[in-house]
């Protein structure tokens, strides 16, 4: 009885590992004049969670895009479960099994839980049209239980969970429409430690349930915690797919950007004992932040660390004058400084640079006119525009800062890539020439080559004397540039702890008890 | 990665395409009526179309900074009704002049203020304005047109100056004033900042507030001068001369390379924008087409001319995607 029944049971469990769920064999695709794949051929199996790497422009979510039928392929194949498939739209690709989470997420946030896992299936509408509420609020209740084990109200509108659960949310809908495959792009990007574990153990029981999982990160530790298999692209090529027990983060790091990278050693300065800028008794009218209380040391990089929307960036906001509605006593130098705008953070000699996005980019706007905006608005004393000399400062910055890729420095910061993007924000707020600089997340969602450089540019901005705050989610960065890291939680700051390697897990322990 | 080849930056792009259709108009024009290429006739279109520019340049500012005024065309005959009917009173040519003008900008501070204080999305406010500005002609002008009597004012806005009518040499300066702005000086850089990115713009210390008003102000002026320009041309102001041109002063802009949404604007391309609607409307009058049946013609070569702007620029957005 045991021996046949055991041996079926391996040779399926066998077929099944083996199985096929998505291939593409040679995919090239153009866009206009300029060909961004160049013959990339991938196969994912099922129960397979494959890393998909590479520097930002390489092609990662053209690829992706392709397998999940919102771009055609100029050339190649495309094959789900063996079948060949020519797919004419998303819809065909879901209806297949492919499904894509994207960086920002697919929910609509004003919509419940229950509406955005079943918005689009037939399940929604009963017979006269009519939502089918009853239905899809006790199925996502069901559903959200048996693949996560979490209870939720589904009538809760999404924007108001969490950013973990949503991300779950938007998994079930995929499980919901029937995925085999499911392609996370970026989905950790802003998350804290604990979130990310609690999403990978989720992406460890699909894999384990037969479901094969693509996961494009930047953050390199993150695939060899959780990957089965690596897939690294460079420049629209495919350097290669190799299993996880052959690579380590150099090995990677050496597919990723093509060549022996050695692990820059970050020399941190120690910092003077004068103190640059004192922040007392920092209070916001809503209630969120109450007795904050640091100091900024010359020569000094500080971390601000925890989890997403604790109070950080608040806090940062209104010792810049963005936000108003608060008071503190803020010394830049010893001297007492009464900031009410930007404008004035400025001229104290104080920056703030926020997360590369919404609240940073003007978009329309040239690399040239996007370095010297602050410059010519704070610094520059003339009220016209002097084209010749922002030419010449955009020049110096640029060669300076090592930002790369650009044609002419009259086209638009957007068709630089995220890491020289940032590097451009980051030139912008030194050329002002500030005491004190603060960053929004500066690393994040730039490759690995840019993100070195960033760390540079920030190390250097301290050996020159200055203080440097940083809001980050990445305990690298703590660790490698921050001289001290500041735990923010609920509003308050709960420690202040050295950033030292043997401090790393602790550092990591306050921020979440 | 293969270089992309360059198309140019998106508003020159554009333009050229405008410049193209212009040509081709005045050619088929030219080709297919005796008058079209005349002296006389492009003279004319150089005239009609002068009021409608400066409005449009005014405009320009207001659509840099992502917001919409659609109260100028109703504003348009506020400076010249005050200052026709004040004169006309005996009172003095300066204080007459200056109330005029004071009056136009009060508006344009009106409208600033609803924005920026109550907060009302620019369309609705300028609405609101709009509606008083009709009010206010209509009462002040008692409903008839005016006898303007001042005999400088007609010639410097309506006379003409070595064969060139003024109006034209008005529309002349007001370009080259509001090109200077928008490209030369840190307010008007300013300003496209804003438009291109409301939030990001105060991070870096520019005063948003501060800039809403005075590009209302700017706005103001210009709407005045336009209203000058085009109540000077008769010997009688007529209250609510003008009222038609709001929309077309934004489309002229938004032809012109300007966008709705802001961050970008180009005075030049605005005046073209005007001129190839006056050039429609000026071919299509030497058919002898009824102005209603023009009216629905240029408003179908506008919907044209636009949805291919529409187009070009998303497939500019379609290369740039990888």
């Amino acid at each position: 009885m045991g021996g046949i029944e055991s041996e079926e049971a391996t040779d399926r469990t066998d077929r099944q590992a083996d199985m096929e769920l998505v291939r593409v064999e040679n995919i090239r695709k153009t866009f206009g004049e300029t060909e961004v794949l160049h013959g990339v051929s991938l196969c994912l199996h099922s129960g397979e969670i494959m890393g998909l790497a590479g520097h930002n422009g390489a092609g990662k979510s053209v690829l992706i895009k392709i397998m999940g039928g919102i771009h055609k392929p100029t050339e190649g194949k495309i094959f789900y479960e063996g079948r060949e498939v020519r797919l004419q739209s998303t819809k065909e690709a879901c209806q297949a099994g492919f499904f894509i989470v994207p960086q920002e997420l697919n929910l609509a946030r004003q919509l419940s839980v229950a509406e955005n896992i079943f918005i689009g299936r037939k399940e929604f509408v009963k017979k006269k049209g009519l939502v089918n509420r009853r239905f899809i609020h006790s199925e996502s209740k069901r559903l959200l239980k048996e693949y996560f084990d979490i209870d939720i109200d589904p009538s809760m509108p999404v924007g108001d969970i969490d950013t973990v659960m949503q991300r779950l949310v938007q998994v079930v809908r995929c499980l919901n429409g029937g995925a085999k495959v499911i392609v996370f792009d970026e989905t950790t990007a802003g998350l804290a430690r604990h979130e990310r574990d609690i999403l990978f153990r989720h992406m460890k029981i699909l894999a384990q349930k037969g479901l094969g999982i693509i996961f494009i990160s930047h953050m390199i530790p993150e695939m060899l915690e959780i990957c089965d298999t690596v897939t690294a692209l460079r420049g629209g090529e495919l350097v290669g797919t190799q299993p996880i027990e052959n690579l380590n983060h150099n090995k990677i790091v050496e597919m990723i950007v093509g060549q022996e990278f050695v692990n820059s050693n970050f020399k941190k300065q120690k910092p003077g004992e004068e103190v640059l800028l004192s922040v007392k008794d920092l209070h916001s009218d809503n209630g969120v932040l109450d007795h904050i209380s640091f100091d900024v040391k010359k020569g000094e990089i500080l971390g601000v660390y925890g989890l997403r929307n604790q109070g950080q960036n608040l806090m940062l906001d209104m010792i810049y004058g963005a936000y108003k509605r608060g008071s503190a006593l803020i010394e830049i130098d010893g001297r007492k400084v009464q900031i009410r705008t930007p404008g004035q953070a400025v001229a104290n000699g104080l920056t703030l640079l926020p997360e590369r996005g919404p609240r940073t980019v003007f978009y329309e706007k040239s690399i040239v006119e996007n370095l010297a905006v602050q410059f010519t608005n704070v610094k520059s004393r003339s009220r016209f525009v002097n084209k010749k000399a922002e030419l010449r400062l955009a020049e110096d910055a640029v060669k300076k800062f090592h930002v790369r890729g650009h044609s002419s420095l009259n086209k638009k910061l957007t068709s630089l890539s995220g890491g020289n993007m940032q590097k451009v924000l980051i030139a912008r707020s030194m050329l002002v020439e500030p005491e004190v600089l603060m960053f929004v997340e500066p690393t994040q969602g730039i490759d690995i080559g840019a993100k070195e450089e960033v760390k540079s540019l920030l190390l250097e901005a301290a050996k020159q004397g200055k203080g440097v705050i940083i809001i980050t989610a990445e305990i690298d960065d703590i660790i490698d540039i921050c001289n001290r890291a500041v735990i923010i939680k609920e509003g308050r700051i709960k420690a202040v702890i050295e950033a030292a390697e043997e401090n790393r897990e602790r550092i990591i322990e306050e921020s979440t008890k | 990665m293969t270089q992309v080849r360059k198309f140019g930056r998106k508003s020159k792009h554009n333009n050229l395409i405008l410049y193209i259709a212009i040509l081709a108009l005045v050619l088929i024009f030219s080709v297919t009526t005796k008058n079209f290429f005349s002296g006389t006739n492009l003279k004319a279109i150089l005239q009609s179309m002068a009021t409608l520019s400066v409005l449009a340049f005014g405009e320009t500012f207001i659509l840099s900074i992502g917001e919409t005024d659609i109260s100028n065309g109703a504003m348009l005959s506020l400076s010249p009704v005050i200052f026709a009917a004040l004169y006309m009173r005996d009172v003095p040519f300066l204080p007459a002049l200056i109330l005029g003008i004071l009056a136009t900008l009060a508006l344009g501070l009106l409208n600033a203020l609803v924005i920026v204080k109550a907060g009302l999305p620019s369309f609705i406010g300028t609405l609101g304005v709009s509606g008083v500005a009709m009010g206010l002609t209509r009462i002040i002008a008692n409903n008839k047109p005016i006898l303007m009597e001042h005999q400088g004012m007609l010639k410097v806005f309506g006379g003409e100056t070595a064969g060139i009518p003024n109006a034209v040499l008005w529309m002349a300066a007001m370009l080259l004033i509001g090109d200077f702005i928008i490209r030369r000086t840190r307010f008007g850089r300013n300003l496209l900042c804003i438009g291109d990115n409301r939030e990001a713009a105060m991070i870096y210390g520019i005063r948003i507030n501060r800039h809403v008003i005075l590009a209302f102000l700017l706005d103001a002026v210009f709407v005045t001068t336009a209203g000058f320009m085009e109540c000077c041309r008769s010997t009688y102001v007529t209250a609510g001369v003008g009222e038609a041109l709001v929309l077309n002063s934004i489309v002229a802009s938004v032809i012109g390379g300007t966008a709705v949404s802001g961050g970008r604007a180009n005075m030049v391309g605005t005046f073209m924008g005007a001129l190839f609607i006056t050039i429609v409307a000026n071919g299509l009058f030497m058919f002898a087409i009824s102005p209603y049946l023009t009216n629905i013609i240029v408003g179908l070569v506008i919907i044209v001319v636009l949805t291919g702007n529409a187009l070009m620029s998303n497939r500019e957005q379609e290369l740039k995607r990888t």
